[in-house]
């Protein structure tokens, strides 16, 4: 199991065959919760626009809803330090579930090589 | 005791230098070494120099390590003289997963660990200083109206924090202990050392 010109590695176990694609999916579902988590990082801006214009309609332009939270942002700095820490909140929630997904996925690979290997091992001990 | 785990230690001590194993025979420390591990040296050595060399008093404290483990650069496993080729080169690397995957995904976790953490406490101190600004009140007395409401809140703050730092940390170390047995289950990590962190 260690050349790594045998990337068509033939995995007969089923069992084997169902880890890995378990690590594939937790590799696919990082990936589209770290995207998850930008995408939602972007919309908590978005939701201090709506917020703004249900506490704050006398100053909100809804011609130009951003221009009014951009006022804001410079006039309050505590509300832009307050916006700025919920973005960092879902970026990191975001790097924490990338995180963990990928470690699952590659420990589940790690786990599959590390008993194919002994099971090789115990093979060719076997035949000797 | 079976002769299976004295061989295992002894395969162990096989690997150190002389004068590491004399280093640690004239030492005697029990606290850190069994008696066991001992009998194998006295062997070892032994067989290497023909005599068993004279003992130190025996030491029953444990010394503290101070050592940490020297920062490798991962763009190095091409480079034979870096403690990673071992485990990277191309004839020993394994077939389902990237070894420096591993190895950049544990560093990463524990960097995102301390950032999870620390973003929590420090959102909460935001929320807090926020709420007593929007209050227009004095600080003792909107303590005296939140501030057990405001304590339990950090201490669900602390706990959730704690937990995802935790668990972070956690899942960084059994990846690499993972990727540490699946070396090993070639016999890799046997000759190599441990995998640098």
């Amino acid at each position: 199991m260690s050349t790594a010109e045998s990337i068509s590695v033939q995995i007969p176990e089923p069992k084997y065959r169902r880890l890995l694609r378990i690590s594939a999916l937790a590799n696919i579902a990082a990936w589209i919760a770290l995207v998850f988590f930008v995408v939602l990082a972007a919309f908590s801006i978005l939701r201090q626009v709506d917020i703004l214009e249900v506490t704050c309609p006398s100053i909100a332009n809804s011609n130009d809803p951003f221009a009014t939270l951009m006022q804001r942002l410079a006039r309050e700095p505590w509300f832009a330090i307050q916006v700025l820490f919920d973005c960092l909140q879902y970026a990191v929630d975001g790097m924490v579930s990338f995180g963990v997904l990928k470690g699952v996925g590659l420990g589940l690979d790690m786990i599959v090589e590390t008993d194919m290997n002994r099971r090789n091992s115990q093979t060719d001990g076997d035949h000797e | 005791m079976s002769d299976d785990f004295k061989r295992q230690i002894r395969d162990s001590f096989e690997q150190k230098e002389t004068e590491e194993l004399l280093a640690l025979w004239q030492a005697n420390n029990r606290a850190e070494w069994s008696a066991l591990s001992f009998e194998v040296i006295a062997e070892i050595l032994q067989d290497r120099l023909g005599e068993i060399p004279a003992q130190g008093e025996p030491c029953y404290e444990l010394t503290k390590i101070e050592e940490k483990e020297p920062e490798v650069d991962l763009r190095d496993e091409d480079d034979p003289a870096s403690p990673l080729y071992p485990f990277l080169c191309v004839e020993n690397a394994p077939v389902l997963y990237r070894p420096k995957d591993v190895l950049r995904l544990e560093r990463g976790l524990n960097c995102v660990a301390i950032a999870a953490a620390a973003l929590s406490l420090i959102q909460w101190v935001v929320l807090f200083v926020g709420a007593i600004i929007h209050s227009h009140m004095e600080l003792l007395p909107w303590l005296k109206m939140n501030g057990l409401s405001s304590l339990l809140g950090l201490g669900l703050v602390i706990v959730s924090a704690a937990i995802t730092f935790v668990t972070l940390r956690a899942l960084a170390v059994i990846l690499k202990m993972l990727m540490q047995m699946e070396f090993r289950s070639r016999g890799i990590g046997a000759r190599s050392g441990p995998i640098p962190s």
